[in-house]
């Protein structure tokens, strides 16, 4: 019976392609493609497909954000990361979030399918140059450098979910929706975190958040934006 | 720093010029990186559908799809705002020297304990200074050669074979950038010209 695939990726050319990949191997079957994180939370919290091909770079709830999110309400789903960039914040955060597997978006995307075959089958799978590059840094002995900073050590893993969010500028009631929370459950996280963290208002909490590296790099900036600047 | 106006102003022009960048690596990821994977993937089923005798071919497109790739991925990091959260310092050093090095005749050294590792903003400011000083002793002051050498002791020194005065310094752009992220995470910044021929600049 072949296994049930979610697309989440915001290039419909990258999902097309992906697509009729996928179409050629007989054990995988698409049931739906997405464009931003939220969607595929969505999807996911309705349906729990098998695996989800994952973009880390996302509008709305970045990829890594989306992964805790779909395997806290999707436990069984395999998550497998399609991303352009290898860098330690990319790939560690990503595995720490729960994905099964890395693949690097390159000129051949022939591992894809192995990736997934693997997830599927209940395995993990890192695309041949991101793992070459996790194993240096083990044998270096320097992964620790990716650890979160010690001031963020007193939050649990929701609320630095939470505070991912507001650093990436979203109000409460965003993150009520996409975390599927009550309005005022989350105004108690922001002020749970603000009193662990001895500050008093939200933009000391994001210029905290900022500065311990919870940064939005992979939140990406509006088409608008980028031509106005 | 000088005055409180021209903190200010470095602060802006700080913000703005990662804002700057952050648009640039999205652009770069979104649109040119978005079109390479499809290429990518076009090219893997290419490779499925066409006989053997057309792999040569193919493999030949694929290693100019992968060089494309790999300058897109670059210069996509490079560009981040966040380039020391997502690499550690030492990556992040690394990388902008050879970056630098390719706009530079001459040569440039780097030294660094990788065993260093300080926290997220202090890492930031130490890249940005090492950034700025290295682009203005490397052009604008045209020495031909530069070290850079990162540790815990003095933390970051470097060394130029060029002498530039006190005053030349001060008037140009990057040294002030970087005293201004000195003084934002109470770092000392010294300056000086060991001999007649060099300059020194100590971030401790």
């Amino acid at each position: 019976m072949p296994s049930d695939v979610l697309l989440v990726e915001d290039h419909r050319i990258v999902r097309d392609g992906v697509r009729a990949m996928l179409e050629r191997a007989e054990d995988f079957r698409v049931v739906g493609e997405v464009e931003s994180g939220t969607e595929a939370v969505q999807f996911c919290r309705r349906s729990a497909p098998d695996v989800v091909v994952m973009d880390l770079s996302l509008p709305d709830l970045n990829g890594m954000a989306a992964t805790e999110e779909i395997l806290r309400t999707a436990p069984h789903t395999k998550i497998v990361i399609l991303s352009m960039h290898e860098d330690d914040k990319s790939v560690i955060g990503a595995i720490r979030a729960g994905a099964r597997g890395f693949v690097l978006k390159k000129a051949s995307l022939h591992d894809l399918v192995d990736a997934l075959r693997a997830v599927a089958k209940g395995g993990s799978y890192l695309s041949p140059q991101v793992s070459d590059k996790l194993l240096s840094r083990i044998q270096r002995g320097d992964m620790e450098t990716v650890k979160l900073p010690d001031t963020l050590d007193v939050l649990s893993p929701r609320e630095l979910q939470v505070l991912r969010m507001v650093a990436e500028g979203k109000t409460s009631k965003d993150i009520a929706a996409v975390l599927n929370l009550g309005l005022q459950t989350v105004r108690s996280y922001r002020k749970t975190m603000m009193k662990k963290l001895g500050v008093n208002n939200v933009a000391s909490l994001t210029h905290l958040a900022l500065a311990a590296g919870l940064s939005p790099q992979t939140a990406p900036v509006s088409r608008e934006a980028a031509t106005v600047e | 720093m000088p005055g409180n106006r021209l903190s200010d102003w470095l602060e802006a022009f700080e913000l703005d010029r990662a804002r700057e960048r952050g648009v640039l690596a999205r652009l770069l990821h979104d649109e040119t990186g978005g079109s390479l994977t499809a290429a990518g993937i076009e090219l893997t089923l290419l490779r499925m559908d066409l006989p053997p005798e057309f792999a040569p071919r193919l493999d030949s497109v694929e290693r100019s799809l992968e060089s494309a790739f790999a300058a897109v991925r670059s210069a996509s990091l490079l560009t981040s705002p966040d380039l020391t959260g997502r690499l550690s310092l030492a990556d992040a050093l690394s990388r902008m020297a050879d970056l630098a090095g390719r706009r530079f005749d001459g040569a440039l050294a780097l030294s660094i304990d990788t065993e260093y590792r300080p926290d997220a903003e202090m890492a930031r400011a130490l890249f940005r200074i090492a950034e700025s000083l290295t682009a203005y002793l490397s052009v604008a002051a045209g020495a031909t050669a530069v070290e850079l050498v990162l540790n815990p002791g003095p933390m970051l020194t470097i060394r130029a074979n060029k002498h530039v005065t006190r005053a030349e310094a001060s008037k140009a752009l990057e040294p002030t950038i970087a005293r201004y992220w000195a003084a934002k995470t109470n770092l000392r910044f010294l300056f000086g010209n060991p001999d007649a021929g060099s300059t020194i600049f100590v971030i401790r």
